[in-house]
């Protein structure tokens, strides 16, 4: 998840109007589109993201038509603030852990 | 719960009522009491038992004649099957395009990621159940 928001985000940033289909986004990710699927299913759920369908005839072009995906404003800054609260969460665990460490250290030296 | 949910949760019902009639069919053969329940479950145990066919014989076919990609893309139209229509739908034509424009040495990839995840694809098409994006404690 953290990583699909911040790919999308960086999209956002440098331009809110474009939108990226699921290859795009796993090749942003590195993760695979089995496992994406589910995370954009998702953020559509709850509104952090919109869809839309390449204008294409699968038949002409001989290939399916792309899902695109872009955050809504809301999901952009919905998303950002989730992820400061990650970046937070994950800095008072490590501050936690250093701490642990820290006290094991004092009382294995007393 | 609203009316439409109560639907599904209905229908869901019926096809485990219908699958675990057409199990008691096949192992403890026919009797009133699964005869009677198959002609009521008919719609269920048909509609599944056909999609059921459909997957195993595109599957077999798949893994006996198809390439990489080909194997791919029916894994993707059999996972797309077992979910409820509308997101099949979705699902079959989002994936697809994303094998047919995968590069060749990552196919194989994608088909094993679709094959482990196609579980939790198949149960969360299903349930739709209203998770939060994020758990866990806030931060303090």
């Amino acid at each position: 998840m953290r990583l699909v928001l911040e790919a999308l985000l960086r999209v956002w940033d440098d331009d809110p109007t474009v939108a990226l289909y699921g290859l795009e986004i796993t090749a942003r990710t590195g993760l695979l589109p089995g496992t994406t699927y589910p995370i954009l299913q998702r953020l559509l759920d709850h509104g952090w993201l919109t869809d839309e369908w390449e204008d294409l005839d699968p038949r002409q072009a001989a290939r399916p038509r792309r899902r695109y995906y872009r955050l809504t404003e809301d999901g952009a800054s919905q998303a950002r603030k989730a992820l400061q609260d990650v970046s937070a969460r994950s800095d008072a665990r490590r501050l936690a852990w250093a701490r642990g460490l820290d006290a094991v250290a004092g009382h294995e030296t007393t | 719960m609203s009316c439409g949910r109560w639907v599904k949760v209905a229908k869901i019902c019926g096809y485990a009522v219908g699958v675990g009639n057409l199990i008691m069919l096949v192992i403890g053969g026919p009797t009133i009491l699964t005869l009677g329940l198959a002609v009521v479950l008919a719609p269920f145990t048909l509609e599944l038992a056909l999609k059921l066919t459909a997957v195993l014989a595109c599957n077999l076919v798949s893994f006996a004649l198809g390439d990489c990609r080909e194997r791919a893309e029916l894994l993707v139209c059999a996972v797309g099957g077992l979910q409820p229509p509308r997101a099949g739908e979705t699902y079959r034509e989002a994936m697809l395009a994303e094998v047919s424009d995968a590069p060749h040495h990552q196919v194989r990839a994608i088909r094993t990621n679709l094959a482990t995840t196609a579980p939790r694809t198949i149960l969360a098409a299903w349930a739709q159940l209203p998770r939060p994006l994020w758990s866990g404690p806030a931060p303090r």
